[in-house]
């Protein structure tokens, strides 16, 4: 399976990574090896099969939207994640301009 | 005697968040990550006074949430959501489960009695404590004719008083493909985190998206950018059907393939049986020669006791 220097960089664009044109090959090369070992799975029949995405055998259940008297503790404030930066303002985290 | 008394000590890989030590995830983008919380089976450990250490040769114990053979240590991966996976940095949300690499079998039950349970801070936690459960006991032992166990095992488990029965697992030679898929499609949300912006090594930029771009190619590993990569390419529009949603049938096919053999057989033995156990959810224990058993659903301890009494190490 050959992947084009096109396609190599709009995926990196797509996973955000900034990567200069001797990892772009390298990382396009790898890929290019998995696609030839995955490719495999293209002859299975599958028709009227349908898919699993997870095992954990729970289902999407609605409830009423009510308070429950127990929260649950997650151990961390919204202090401390923002004390894993040191460059905040005003309970912000700085970063460069968006818009 | 307690567990506390008899598990000398734990370590732990460095995707267990550990409140206050380096946590890396094998990521430089982490590499002086500390976190603010502890992942609940450390917390669970630590709680019932269990040492933990930071060198695994020091331990007879290390949780992992990999299941892949290593040297003179036994593999112990549980059902999935038997143990908490809160503060444990997992790339694959349907397929990694927190288990651990066992020196010995004295102790693993206690240990994994203590982590597992319900957890309200992880909703794929099962209700109840699997290691409580009282076992079925294994008596029919299922083997592969593509992948089978050394013969010399399963003479050991025959004088064992163990009956033995061939089956057929005909979608699991692409197992290993459709895990590498379904892993690296989950990649890409469990791995987005990882942006310089949160927490983390951050790149110096100007602009929002060069700062995302270059934190993340300076600070995740290859290993996790061919993944991240490989993900982005099966979940686009037109590879979607080809590959990912591919993948998702066939692992239903070899879950309709384990639970045929189930009706016939009480567990599994191949040499080796790679990513049927994470496909499935169900547990399974895998030995230094890439040896694998996997049980039934629920029946971790039926599977313990059945290792116990082979005493392969």
């Amino acid at each position: 399976m050959m992947i084009t220097d096109e396609e190599i960089r709009h995926l990196a664009e797509l996973s955000s990574l900034t990567m200069n044109d001797e990892e772009l090959a390298t990382r396009k090369s790898d890929l290019e090896k998995t696609l030839e070992h995955i490719d495999q799975i293209c002859t299975v029949e599958t028709d009227g099969t349908l898919p699993t995405f997870s095992v954990d055998g729970l289902e999407t259940v609605w409830r009423k939207d009510e308070i429950k008297d127990e929260i649950i503790d997650y151990g961390v404030t919204g202090d401390d994640l923002l004390a894993l930066r040191q460059d905040n303002i005003n309970h912000m985290t700085k970063v460069p301009k968006v818009l | 005697m307690s567990a506390k008394e008899t598990i000398i000590a734990c370590a732990f890989q460095d995707n267990f968040l550990r409140k206050g030590d380096i946590c890396s995830a094998s990521q430089k983008l982490l590499e002086n990550f500390r976190p603010p919380l502890s992942a609940t089976a450390v917390e669970r450990l630590e709680a019932n006074g269990i040492t933990l250490v930071e060198n695994t040769d020091e331990a007879s114990f290390t949780l992992s949430t990999d299941t892949a053979p290593r040297k003179e240590l036994i593999n112990i991966k549980p059902t999935f959501g038997a143990i908490s996976r809160f503060g444990v940095a997992t790339q694959t949300s349907s397929l990694e489960t927190v288990g651990c690499y066992a020196k010995t079998l004295d102790s693993l039950k206690p240990l994994m009695k203590i982590m597992a349970g319900k957890d309200p801070k992880d909703s794929t936690s099962l209700p109840e404590n699997v290691f409580e459960l009282t076992p079925n006991p294994i008596k029919i032992i299922g083997t592969l004719k593509d992948s089978p166990a050394p013969s010399g095992t399963i003479e050991k488990l025959k004088n064992l008083g163990y009956e033995i029965h061939e089956v057929n697992l005909p979608n699991a030679k692409f197992a290993e493909a459709v895990r590498e898929i379904i892993a690296s499609a989950e990649a890409i949300g469990n791995t987005a985190c990882l942006d310089g912006v949160r927490y983390g090594t951050r790149a110096s930029e100007n602009s929002i998206a060069a700062l995302y771009g270059t934190s993340r190619a300076e600070g995740l590993s290859a290993e996790t950018k061919n993944k991240i990569l490989l993900g982005n390419y099966i979940i686009s529009h037109e590879n979607y059907d080809k590959y990912f949603l591919k993948a998702a049938r066939i692992r239903t096919l070899i879950i309709n393939d384990l639970r045929k053999v189930f009706d016939e057989v009480d567990c599994l033995l191949g040499s080796p049986l790679p990513a049927l156990a994470p496909l499935s959810g169900l547990p399974s224990a895998t030995f230094s020669d890439s040896l694998t058993i996997i049980g039934r659903h629920k029946e971790d301890v039926a599977l313990l006791d059945l290792i116990e009494k082979m005493e392969v190490k």
